[in-house]
């Protein structure tokens, strides 16, 4: 693109070439989309339906999640557990931060010691320990949902805390010496993007690592569904479970999370 | 902040600072260790029945085979997933056409394709085998791999690319002294990022797709109700990202990226 | 040796009327302010007097600590040694006679330039931004020549703007002192003229007191009522000087005032060169 801008066209013809351009990148996108959805309806009629179930019979499946009371539960259920999860994770997150930030003697603690523990520790350990400890119960979904996001969430409002702008802060100490005021009208407002791009990571780590949880630690869910489908050699609903997962993530970014934080960025950035 | 951590005060709270912390972490393994002795093992092992099936991992030959062949796989899947997010960012980048097959629809596919689902589908597709893992953990990796590398060509735009061809036309010069060094950081980030989410994931990929391994350890000791070795596969898991990260990752960064921070 | 003594300087008028200060009791009085910061000592026995409603320039060079007098006079840094009294009383007890504007606007992104203006009050008094507030707060931004900005936003603002809406702010707690720390550095020559000649309406029509950190020569003959040249670190009061001419003050124009610039700049080199040693 700079290319064309460099080459001392017209303005009007730099358009016109760019445009050309994104309508062809458009086309190899979407055409290599439509080639592999038609690879998949050629081949799988060839293959055996564990392996490479059809694409019509994966359809079916995802469509069941609404259409069926015992799927549409588990889909709920799931739903009950991501949203459940976010809300607990970023309250703990939230509150690591801001001890690690307002109480100085516990940073060490909490930076240096619990979030490298929680960051670097395998979410399956946590799913499995959390059956031994709590039994399959949403408890055990939660916590083990939980040892997973928390991190996340206190590293970017941590990040953000320690990044709070330095002439704002000032600014609020010469207006007033009541800390209570100056969080609530300078650094609230200025976590704000913090808080939000932690949010928009979590949602999407959350509903990766439910079925995780849910394999292990529930007997309801999506999670579940697939623990059962695999044994039971039912690759279309996995598939089907998967697709859900991934238009609910794609969805959810695209359609809320990125333009939201767009809006947040320009309303709260400099 | 400069001033506070050299002056008295300073040092003094750096102390009380440590002090909390390490005190925490001790006061949690006693914790655990009181907890521990009026539980059964099978519920909550106590730290010396992990300590002890921890140093089996790194030392019976039969358990610390699977030990190796972890650390292995991840080693490889990390390689490879740099390699393949390299390749695939160059694409994007000097093929136009697929700019957005690659940045719009292969990365947000593979971001939001949920890890278990690969681990699955892997059994399925190619059986229990080392290839198997293998898959697993490059696929999940390689749009972490992606993101960075493409970030860190976009730092070669188009102006440096003519100040290095206004004091040069020897391509190599332009890639030794300029390009690969641009591009450092991101490689030393995308290596960083890849390499942990490699160890937690290892036990994902391993949990259905292989014989050998720490995951697979840890499916048959839950079976089994071995906790301690449970918790000890975990803990081992830390141990060797941990490890990694000081020993090769962060002299590697100092070396390439310059310093943290 | 009192530093008001030592005013002598060639190219100001003799005093007609008496000098405010030794009228009316100081409003501000640095004593033999020591101020050490992580072991480097910045300022040595610093010490001058600010007469209520009077308007003065802190002047001296690039590093020498001029921002910091004014710190520590609101209170936001403690003095190592020395006093600072504001009408008797320490910073710590009367930082809310005070109000700062700083080098940037320092605006919240997200609150418009009148939500900006209003954030003072809520800071300050924890007001309640009600109807009456708001209309103050319009009033404000009408006095520095933004009626029809209310609504912006900082990003849609130029920086002569911005720097107009913390100026707005600052008088928005209506203060007795208002401490203004290089405000207009960073805009450009035009724009500066034109607030300098703002600022100085503003002040004559709220009679408040100006304390004005400049490292600009023109800037500080063209607003000041007096002048306080600081020294190269440890800083301490080089010279004060007085300039009675009349406002607005066309400085190419003025023979005297000219030779008062020529004589500073002349101070300045000094101390820039007695730097390099």
């Amino acid at each position: 693109m700079t290319a064309v801008a460099d080459s001392g066209m017209a303005p009007d013809d730099g358009d016109a070439l760019r445009r050309a351009a994104r309508r062809r990148k458009a086309w190899w996108a979407n055409g290599l989309v439509v080639a592999l959805v038609g690879t998949w309806f050629a081949v799988s009629p060839f293959v055996p339906a564990y392996i490479l179930p059809g694409p019509m019979l994966v359809l079916q499946k995802f469509l069941l999640f609404v259409t069926t009371k015992t799927y549409f539960f588990h889909l709920t259920t799931t739903l009950f557990h991501v949203f459940g999860a976010l809300a607990i994770s970023l309250s703990i997150g939230a509150a690591l931060a801001l001890a690690a930030h307002y109480v100085r003697p516990t940073r060490l603690l909490i930076r240096g010691r619990i979030y490298p523990l929680l960051n670097s520790f395998s979410g399956i350990g946590w799913a499995v320990l959390a059956v031994i400890w709590f039994g399959q119960t949403d408890g055990a979904v939660f916590f083990a949902m939980a040892c997973v996001l928390v991190p996340f969430i206190f590293i970017n409002l941590h990040e953000g805390l320690e990044s709070l702008d330095a002439e704002l802060q000032e600014m609020g100490r010469s207006f007033t010496r009541s800390g209570l005021r100056r969080f609530r009208q300078i650094t609230l407002p200025l976590l704000v993007p913090f808080g939000f791009a932690a949010l928009r990571i979590s949602f999407g780590v959350a509903w990766k690592s439910t079925l995780l949880a849910e394999l292990f630690g529930a007997n309801r869910g999506l999670g579940y569904v697939v623990n059962q489908s695999r044994q039971n050699y039912e690759t279309e609903v996995i598939l089907a479970v998967i697709l859900w997962i991934i238009v609910i993530v794609f969805a959810g970014d695209r359609l809320f999370f990125k333009p939201a934080q767009e809006r947040i960025q320009r309303h709260y950035g400099r | 902040m400069a001033d506070s951590a050299t002056s008295k005060g300073g040092r003094r709270a750096a102390l009380i600072q440590r002090l909390i912390a390490e005190g925490g972490v001790l006061l949690a393994i006693l914790g655990w260790w009181s907890v521990s002795r009026t539980m059964p093992s099978f519920v909550l092992p106590g730290p010396v029945d992990v300590l002890a099936a921890l140093w089996k991992l790194f030392s019976e030959p039969s358990l610390m085979i699977n030990t190796v062949a972890t650390t292995l796989r991840v080693v490889a899947s990390v390689a490879l997933a740099l390699v393949g997010g390299l390749a695939l960012a160059l694409v994007a980048r000097t093929v136009p056409d697929l700019e957005w097959v690659i940045l719009r629809r292969l990365q947000p596919l593979l971001n939001s394709f949920p890890s278990i689902g690969w681990a699955i589908l892997a059994v399925i597709w190619f059986d229990v085998s080392n290839f198997s893992v293998l898959f697993v953990q490059v696929v999940i990796l390689l749009p972490f791999c992606l993101i960075n590398l493409s970030a860190g060509l976009d730092e070669i735009d188009q102006e440096v690319v003519e100040m290095g061809r206004s004091f040069t036309r020897s391509t190599w010069r332009n890639l030794t002294m300029l390009y690969l060094p641009l591009l450092m950081p991101y490689l030393i980030a995308a290596l960083r990022i890849s390499y942990g989410v490699c160890w937690k994931l290892a036990l994902v990929a391993e949990l259905f797709g292989a014989n050998s391994g720490l995951g697979y350890v840890m499916v048959r000791a839950q079976y089994t109700a071995n906790n301690a070795l449970v918790l000890a596969t975990c803990v081992a898991i830390v141990l060797l990202f941990i490890a990694g990260e000081k020993l090769i990752i962060d002299p590697l960064a100092r070396r390439f990226a310059g310093p943290r921070d | 040796m009192t530093p008001d003594t030592a005013l002598t300087t060639e190219g100001v008028r003799p005093t007609p009327r008496a000098p405010a200060e030794a009228s009316a009791e100081p409003l501000i009085r640095f004593d033999g302010v020591t101020l050490e910061l992580s072991g480097h000592q910045l300022y040595r026995d610093l010490s001058f007097t600010v007469a209520p409603g009077e308007f003065v320039c802190i002047l001296g060079p690039s590093g020498c600590g001029k921002s910091t007098a004014l710190r520590l006079l609101g209170g936001l840094l403690a003095a190592t040694a020395g006093r600072i009294t504001i009408d008797g009383e320490t910073p710590e007890a009367a930082w809310q006679r005070m109000a700062f504007v700083f080098q940037s606007p320092r605006l919240a992104a997200w609150r418009s330039a009148l939500d900006n203006v209003l954030l003072a009050r809520q800071l300050r008094f924890g007001e309640k931004p009600d109807a009456a507030a708001r209309k103050r707060a319009a009033d404000l931004l009408d006095l520095v020549g933004l009626s029809h900005d209310t609504a912006k936003y900082p990003r849609m603002l130029s920086g002569g703007e911005r720097q107009r809406v913390s100026i707005a702010r600052a008088l928005a707690v209506d203060p007795d002192i208002v401490l203004m720390d290089e405000p207009f550095s960073a805009l450009d020559p035009t724009t500066r003229q034109r607030l300098r000649a703002e600022i100085i309406a503003i002040w004559q029509k709220t009679s408040k007191t100006v304390l004005f950190v400049t490292h600009d020569v023109d800037e500080a003959v063209a607003l000041a009522d007096r002048i306080l040249l600081l020294s190269n670190k440890p800083t301490v009061v080089r010279e004060i000087v007085r300039i009675d001419a009349p406002r607005p003050r066309l400085i190419d124009h003025d023979a005297e005032l000219r030779g008062l610039r020529d004589h500073l700049l002349r101070s300045f080199a000094q101390m820039e060169s007695g730097n390099q040693h």
